[in-house]
């Protein structure tokens, strides 16, 4: 059997590599396939724990976080859609309407 | 085996709300067109129903979903706050939103998560709750289509707030790895019998949870979205999510800290501390160079969080009652002055520049005075409310022996005085210029303010009517 810790460093490097890809991406989509990385990371984790100690709750938990995502994507996706529909290019630097 | 019980009493609040929502999203099907903000009412009806059947659960502790959700008195009265910034939301929503059936429903959902959050005693409906006030509250923020600012914050919140979602849950996700528990006081059994499978995981978690929750609660160095999304906001929107997402996540914070991480064991005590120091100072330094009031507010708004969170790394049960009264101190003076912004405002936002505000006392001198004592009440100036609340928490971080954040706490309340005392004073400066205000306000958005007033004054001068209950709360917390 797989160690534990293996599934644990897989999830540590994909939430990493999301992490970075929200700071470093300037493209909305992008930004927000990078945090979907993140949560599904963070998924991988749940499932590792749960194997360990035996017990469903972290199962359950990752059925709940994914219904949790595909409703954060309906809106995200509605509302990138509505802010660039007039733009050429989606880039998060051009909303800069308010600063300060 | 057996099932888990249910209980629907512990929720009974909520569901209220839910039904509240669903027949309005109803009864829009048979409304004539442009009759939109009767819905309006009905919300009002709904939160109003649901604030009534809090004192008749005050005092029994209702246990749901099997152990999953606690109606105990710590969730009550932080659901009453939650409720009142609710109320305040439909109150101001007549004239700018132009309300309608999705708006109705998006308030309610988003306090019925907010109030999820503060009775969640497990990982999982914690997590669930805090989702729940969130994504309404993405779309509520770019409610205004044809605005560029509402858009431009609904993008911004809708990034930070998954993101910092994310975070939140990897930290559940140590937490649960640490001690394969998912309820908290599982997890505090865990740790006091020292049954973890490894340390770091549990530092890890802490600091996750922290951060993510840091990002709800505009806590620096997680605060860059808050002043964008404060002033994009409609104003009703701003006013609703700065009290109910404080109230929801400082509970979220409190219990999971407080219930499930011992101080003594889990070192989250200097984080909370550095962060609350970092929050108040910078805060109220931002706030010193606002032309915008809703920007200002929201600058001042990231002080106020700072304030509570001193309360929170005190970590004794002073503390925690200090914050609970601050937050209801907070509510009633920040939703009043946002009211008053809401007062001043049409269709678009004319109650939102500073600059505007001069000579407002010979105008509208009801709203001008009633601004004048939310400003003096968040810079705590006694006999309002924040002064009470600040001098609790004062307190509280002393006899922690936590001097350094009372001295932090000082030093950003004098700064905060040049801030809150700028637009006072150009209210009372005289001007020949005509207004930019539009005639009057509809007649809720005054309601509001002379509520959320009776509040501020009320509580400033008798806070003995508040501190009685928030110490059967506290003691909930604690279980005493």
């Amino acid at each position: 059997m797989v160690p534990i810790s293996y599934y644990l460093i897989l999830s540590a490097l994909l939430f990493s590599i999301g992490t970075v890809g929200v700071l470093i991406r300037r493209n909305p989509l992008q930004m927000f396939m990078s945090v979907e990385l993140m949560w599904n990371a963070v998924n991988l984790s749940f499932v590792a724990f749960a194997r360990q100690y035996l017990n469903m709750a972290g199962h359950v938990f990752v059925f709940l976080v994914i219904t949790v995502a595909a409703a954060e994507v309906a809106i995200g996706l509605a509302i990138i859609v509505l802010v660039f529909r007039n733009r050429e290019h989606a880039d998060v630097d051009e909303l800069n309407v308010m600063k300060g | 085996m057996n099932f888990p019980v249910i209980n629907p009493l512990s929720v009974l609040p909520e569901i209220i709300l839910l039904a509240t929502s669903v027949l309005a999203l109803f009864v829009a099907l048979f409304l004539p067109e442009r009759r939109g903000h009767l819905l309006n009412y009905l919300g009002m009806i709904g939160v109003l129903a649901a604030i009534a059947v809090l004192p008749v659960l005050w005092g029994k502790v209702e246990v749901g979903f099997g152990g999953a959700i606690v109606a105990d008195h710590f969730a009550i009265a932080m659901n009453a706050t939650i409720l009142i910034s609710a109320l305040v939301a439909f109150l101001l929503g007549m004239r700018e939103v132009e309300p309608g059936p999705d708006y109705v429903a998006l308030v309610l959902w988003a306090a019925i998560g907010m109030m999820v959050l503060t009775s969640a005693v497990e990982l999982l409906s914690i997590f669930l709750g805090l989702e729940v006030l969130s994504l309404p509250l993405y779309i509520l923020a770019g409610f205004r289509r044809d605005r560029s600012t509402s858009k431009e914050a609904a993008m911004k919140y809708l990034l930070v707030g998954a993101f910092s979602s994310g975070i939140f849950l990897y930290g559940l996700a140590f937490l649960y790895g640490a001690t394969g528990q998912v309820s908290l006081s599982g997890i505090q059994t865990a740790i006091l019998q020292n049954f973890t499978s490894h340390p770091l995981f549990l530092e890890l978690g802490a600091a996750f949870v922290i951060v993510g929750l840091a990002f709800k609660l505009a806590l620096v160095p997680f605060h860059q979205w808050v002043p964008d999304v404060y002033e994009g906001s409609p104003t009703p929107v701003t006013a609703f999510m700065s009290v109910g997402t404080k109230a929801a996540a400082f509970g979220a914070l409190v219990r999971i800290l407080t219930v499930a991480l011992p101080a003594g064991l889990v070192h989250w005590q200097p984080l909370i501390a550095f962060i609350a120091v970092l929050t108040l100072l910078f805060g109220n330094l931002a706030a010193l160079r606002q032309t915008n009031m809703k920007r200002m507010l929201a600058y001042s708004g990231i002080a106020q969080a700072g304030y509570l969170v001193v309360a929170i790394a005190a970590n004794s049960q002073m503390g925690i009652g200090a914050g609970m009264f601050y937050l209801v101190a907070y509510a009633f003076m920040n939703l009043g002055a946002f009211a008053v912004i809401a007062a001043l405002s049409g269709k678009n936002e004319e109650g939102a520049e500073i600059a505007s505000y001069r000579g407002l006392v010979y105008r509208r001198p009801w709203l001008a005075v009633a601004m004048t004592l939310f400003l003096l009440s968040l810079a705590s100036i006694p006999p309002l409310v924040g002064f009470p609340g600040k001098f609790y928490i004062l307190r509280a971080a002393v006899s922690s022996g936590g001097i350094l954040l009372a001295v932090a706490i000082v030093v950003g309340t004098m700064i905060s005085l040049y801030y809150y005392l700028r637009p006072v004073l150009l209210m009372f400066t005289h001007s020949e210029e005509a207004s930019l205000f539009p005639e009057k306000a509809h007649w809720t958005a005054h309601v509001a303010v002379g509520a959320m007033l009776v509040g501020t004054l009320v509580l400033g001068i008798l806070p003995g009517l508040l501190t009685g209950p928030l110490q059967h709360a506290v003691h909930a917390i604690y279980g005493l």
